[in-house]
């Protein structure tokens, strides 16, 4: 079972925001949200909510448990 | 005269000083014997012209410094070899500081005794400020340090310098430990032995202590809890997991071989468990921060 997440499609709809961009407005590092979107990291719930803050998603929206595959679309999450 | 032309300058007249370094050293040290009551006035001025030599030196270190610490800091320019570099830049600059004290020690001490191992420590570290500084210069020109001020350098490249520091440290211990080794297998007799394995090892985690002092100061006005950031708090935590995962049995091994015959001094004992610590933390946060592209 892992963690997957939405947090690159969501950057690029959200006018193509770049991992520092995203990494700045929620206060940790560029490799930080590296590793949460290759699903090497799995954030602490503040992280998760200020994540879903800045997309303005509820946290549900953008992370999902997973057996490496998204249950909405049934395609592998980890890019 | 514009900053750039300024630098080169410094650079040429530094590499020509240790060039002169290494000549003037050479025709010294089969004079300066115990045979030779007084130093003879080519020999005085010889050792007179180090002097603007080893400034040059250490200013040419001091800008190789700034640009290392900002292409440091620059995620696509940074890499493990130049940390190595920065490691042993910092390594090079330190130890200028002991040619001084090894010269004014040979100054002293050829009437009395034999100062071949001196002589011996000061070629190691002339050919280290050799290579850094031809590397450095090298390194310089091919791949031009970002125009931005240090400060902002540092400020912009968080996680790029957190992996650096790491970096840094995986090159200490591994000198550290090469240095504690090479103290155990050199035939110098025990006090001296302990007290070489100590000088060494002090020297080699300089570069470390540098890093993590610089690091200090330029987050001295933010609380700690945000000087690194969860991931990174969760990676230094696995790190020390895994290091002392490993080093614990090692010392449970280590008791039980002097509870036999092998007897090692504490001080080695300490340094041993110390660097590989050091070698298997940093080396778990390199590898839990790479970047597959």
């Amino acid at each position: 079972m892992k963690l997957g997440n939405h947090l690159r499609r969501l950057r690029f709809e959200h006018a193509e925001m770049s991992q520092q961009a995203l990494a700045d407005l929620i206060g940790v590092t560029r490799m930080t949200i590296y590793s949460i979107e290759k699903g090497k990291y799995i954030p602490s719930t503040v992280l998760a909510l200020r994540i879903s803050k800045v997309f303005d998603r509820s946290v549900e929206e953008i992370f999902f448990l997973s057996e490496d595959t998204n249950p909405q679309t049934g395609e592998s999450e980890n890019e | 005269m514009n900053k750039q032309w300024i630098t080169n300058l410094l650079a040429a007249l530094a590499i020509l000083g240790i060039v002169y370094c290494i000549a003037a050293f050479l025709y010294m040290q089969p004079r300066l014997t115990p045979e030779l009551p007084a130093l003879t006035d080519t020999i005085r001025n010889l050792g007179n012209c180090t002097i603007p030599a080893y400034i040059f030196i250490g200013i040419y270190h001091l800008i190789l410094l700034v640009s290392a610490l900002k292409t440091l800091a620059d995620k696509e320019k940074s890499s493990f070899s130049h940390s190595i570099y920065v490691a042993l830049l910092i390594l090079s600059g330190v130890t200028l500081l002991s040619d001084v004290s090894l010269l004014s020690d040979i100054g002293k001490e050829y009437t009395l005794w034999d100062v071949s191992g001196e002589w011996l420590l000061l070629y190691g570290f002339i050919a280290l400020h050799f290579i850094v500084m031809i590397y450095g210069t090298y390194s310089r020109i091919k791949n031009r340090a970002p125009e931005q001020k240090l400060f902002e350098a540092i400020k912009n490249g968080n996680d790029v310098l957190f992996v650096a520091m790491h970096q840094i440290g995986f090159v200490c211990a591994f000198l550290g430990l090469a240095s504690v080794i090479v103290s155990l297998i050199s035939d110098v007799a025990q006090p001296y032995r302990t007290a070489l394995m100590l000088l060494l090892s002090g020297l080699a985690v300089i570069p470390l202590v540098s890093f993590a002092v610089y690091w200090g100061i330029k987050n001295r006005r933010k609380p700690v809890s945000v000087w690194v950031d969860e991931k990174q708090m969760f990676d230094s935590a696995i790190g020390a997991l895994i290091a002392n995962a490993i080093t614990l049995p090692l010392i449970v091994l280590l008791i039980a071989a002097s509870l036999i015959e092998v007897t090692l001094p504490p001080s080695f004992w300490l340094a041993l468990i110390f660097f590989i610590n050091l070698g298997v933390f940093t080396a778990t946060i390199m590898l839990r921060n790479r970047v597959n592209t």
